[in-house]
């Protein structure tokens, strides 16, 4: 929510014949009032103090256009700045202006009205000459403190094989380097060297709140050489702790609320191609809504699966979906239903699993096919 | 009697002459989602190409007044003024495509609030945000917003654009669909109309009538790209025009890094797929932003703005004379018909303005985006 508020700086920058003419008061009140209008789009306005009926109506009866009223309600973000853009409107006697976009928090909207322009505007026909003039800024919501809110895959334990982990946080992170604050130590305490390959500034989503961190794939791979240097960067039936020092800072400027850690033990490596096969999938309608459940045979790289994972009608439409996931190897795909009791689930051949595997290869074994094929991956099913 | 019929004659002549722009057109808000490229024709009629929305549209602005200005325009801190109308700041202003009204010498842009968050060099604006806002400046440079609301427009759906869903194979976080429309070229009453479609092979180009009909012709292209050394049908054009080489009329079309193609229109029928003659490599690292004719003494030249090359003059007689075929690749990056890099480093957005006067926008060292006035005495090889 976006908090107004109004600031009285007489005769501040403000443009200057404006100000040495103008007041900003009337009986100690500002002329203008800023307030928020939370459940509409209309974020905010700026509304005068009560203008005089008569000349309420001589306004009105002019169906003013924008050029008009902003020759006397006027609004700038600097004092040779052209008039900001926003609707102008009359509220049951006080004149109101709407800016066209969300407001930046750092910029303060100077308020200008004047009665001798409006004068101007209506061919003399009023007599008040008052200027009006203030400073509304609009203030930035409260900053919080972010905090993890999602990590995944979420399993306690992982193959040793792992490719990626995703942390997802509350809100937006500095551009702080993600590496200097997150560690993987082993049952000892001892962080591990160079577990992540190092992404400058971090592998991140559109809003800074998705961070992948991917395990070095080299060392991960068997027989290449920073395996062959470094080793793997898990070892089958250890346990670890990722860990989060809560010092790293969201955009805002706010640490971390707390330190985030998470214990994994990792098993045995997974290393094969996925076989779509081998899914189990079962669907009914509930209510108008398809339910698919499908069990798979690796777990899934949930964001990848996300995206990758399509449902179509027997008309050869792809139906919008939601997919939920229980566990990494159990999801739920939601849709409206209509129609055939026969669709099909589509697998974009890119799909992995949390190890990189495909279902046309295995990420870590040599030999199998890399190219992926273009026949089309489906399942088809039938509602219960 | 006689006064009568010239006034009769005048009012037959003044509603043909409106109602030539497009009778189809009809008085209401456009459901414009962004406003991706702008392009005018010789009436006056702004043509907005919304990548979003996959369509083109056609809007009557009333803004018919003839100027003969012939004088420069410049606000050199166009980005500042434009950010007190939308109250944000300067870095915060992203203008994604200049046309020039030919008629009024109007000068439109479409703006967003977002260039805060444009990061890579290979990013277009159309990458990072849509552009919701249409801001007119007149030639003595008075700035103001272009009302889409309650106008004449028409409309046009661009057949199979490239789906919404399909993410760019190495723009982070990119959707392909920002590149539905990429550029839109006029020539008489036919629309050209590059960018994406959902086709095995991406790269298209659409052609339409003006005024506007149901039947739009889609042709896919191919062309071989010298620096990469393949043959290439998944990048768009990134800018374009239409010329006459040899007396045939021919599309002259850049792509990113920084082939230069020939296009002939002949080819370009419904679901043809075109094989462009490559004829230049201007560099690579680069995406070319707009390219305008000009003439120049009489003779016409072509200037290309870049996002990180110089701008490029070249002679399209040149490419007319030059016979050759770029099909193996080049060292070096460049090759084919030669041009002139002149100064002008930062210059985006380009338009014909007047009689003396190329329009463009320059970043200056000072960061500012300027709004400058090239002569066209000036630009010659």
């Amino acid at each position: 929510m976006i908090h107004i508020k109004t600031n009285i700086k007489k005769g501040g920058l403000w443009s200057l014949l404006c100000f040495l003419l103008a007041v900003s008061t009337v009986n100690g009140q500002s002329f203008f009032t800023a307030k928020t209008l939370p459940q509409s789009d209309r974020y905010g306005t700026i509304t005068t103090r009560l203008v005089p009926e008569d000349i309420v109506r001589l306004i009105e009866e002019r169906n003013l256009n924008f050029d008009e009223w902003s020759s006397f309600f006027y609004v700038q973000t600097s004092p040779s700045g052209p008039a900001v853009l926003g609707a102008y409107g009359i509220e049951t006697n006080h004149l109101s202006f709407t800016p066209k976009f969300l407001p930046d928090p750092n910029i303060k909207y100077l308020v200008t009205f004047s009665y001798p322009k409006l004068a101007e505007l209506l061919s003399g026909q009023i007599e008040e000459t008052s200027i009006y003039s203030d400073v509304a800024s609009f203030e930035p919501p409260e900053a919080t403190q972010p905090e993890v809110i999602s990590f995944i895959p979420k399993l306690h334990d992982v193959p040793a094989n792992l490719l990626r982990f995703y942390v997802y946080f509350s809100a937006p992170m500095s551009l702080q380097n993600p590496y200097d604050f997150i560690t993987i130590e082993d049952k000892n305490g001892k962080a591990l060297v160079d577990p992540f390959v190092i992404v400058p500034e971090g592998l991140w989503n559109i809003d800074h709140t998705r961070l992948t961190l991917l395990l070095h794939p080299g060392r991960v791979k068997q027989g290449v050489g920073p395996n062959m240097t470094l080793g793997d960067v898990l070892l089958a039936g250890n346990s670890y702790t990722l860990k989060i020092d809560p010092a790293w800072k969201g955009s805002s400027g706010e640490p971390l609320k707390e330190a985030f850690t998470q214990t994994i033990n990792a098993t045995n490596p997974l290393r094969g191609a996925m076989n779509i096969n081998n899914w189990a999938l079962k669907a009914k309608v509930n209510n108008g809504i398809g339910i698919l459940t499908v069990v798979t045979d690796h777990p899934l790289d949930q964001p990848l699966a996300q995206r990758m994972l399509f449902l179509r009608n027997m008309e050869g439409q792809i139906l919008p979906v939601q997919i939920n996931f229980e566990n990494p190897e159990q999801l739920q795909i939601l849709w409206r239903h209509q129609g055939s009791q026969e669709l099909e689930l589509l697998i974009d051949p890119r799909l992995e699993d949390v190890c990189g595997n495909t279902p046309h290869y295995a990420f870590d074994l040599e030999g199998t096919e890399r190219t992926p094929s273009q026949e089309e991956l489906k399942i088809k099913f039938k509602i219960e | 009697m006689r006064q009568k019929i010239l006034i009769l004659t005048l009012t037959l002549f003044a509603v043909i002459a409106v109602t030539a722009k497009d009778p189809g057109m009809k008085k209401g808000t456009p459901n414009i989602t962004s406003i991706s490229v702008l392009e005018f024709n010789k009436d006056g009629i702004l043509f907005i190409g919304d990548s979003k929305g996959g369509a083109i549209y056609a809007v009557d602005l009333d803004d018919d007044e003839m100027s003969s200005n012939e004088e420069q325009l410049s606000i050199p801190d166009l980005e500042d003024k434009i950010a007190g109308m939308l109250g944000t700041t300067a870095d915060n202003v992203m203008i994604h495509d200049m046309a020039v009204n030919p008629i009024s010498q109007n000068v439109y842009l479409s703006v967003s609030r977002g260039r805060a968050k444009w990061t890579s060099k290979w990013e277009t604006p159309n990458d990072i945000t849509d552009a919701s806002i249409l801001i007119r400046i007149s030639p003595s440079g008075k700035i103001s917003e272009a009302s889409l609301e309650d106008v004449e427009y028409s409309s046009v759906k661009i057949p199979n654009p490239v789906d919404a869903s399909i993410e760019h194979r190495w723009k982070k976080g990119a959707k392909l669909r920002s590149d539905a429309i990429t550029d839109i070229a006029i020539d008489g009453d036919k629309l050209y109309i590059t960018g994406l479609s959902n086709e095995e092979f991406r790269s298209a180009l659409w052609t339409a009538s003006f005024p506007f009909t149901d039947n739009v012709n889609a042709s896919t292209l191919e062309i071989f790209h010298g620096a990469h050394g393949k043959w290439e049908t998944a990048s768009p054009v990134r800018a374009f025009l239409p010329y006459e080489l040899n007396n045939q009329k021919q599309m002259l079309a850049a792509y990113l890094c920084t082939p230069l193609v020939t296009i002939d229109a002949t080819k370009l029928t419904a679901g043809n797929h075109v094989k462009g003659r490559t004829v230049a490599e201007f560099g690579s690292g680069n995406y070319p932003i707009d390219m305008v004719l000009y003439q120049n003494n009489g003779k016409d030249y072509i200037l290309m703005s870049n996002s990180a090359l110089p701008l490029l003059l070249f002679d399209p007689q040149d490419v007319a004379n030059y016979d050759g075929e770029i099909t193996e690749e080049v060292q070096g990056y460049l090759a084919g018909v030669k041009y002139t890099p002149r100064s002008g480093n930062g210059v985006q957005q380009l338009a014909d303005f007047n009689k003396k006067y190329i329009l463009s926008t320059q970043r200056l060292p000072n960061g500012k985006l300027a709004l400058t006035s090239l002569s066209k005495d000036w630009l010659y090889p």
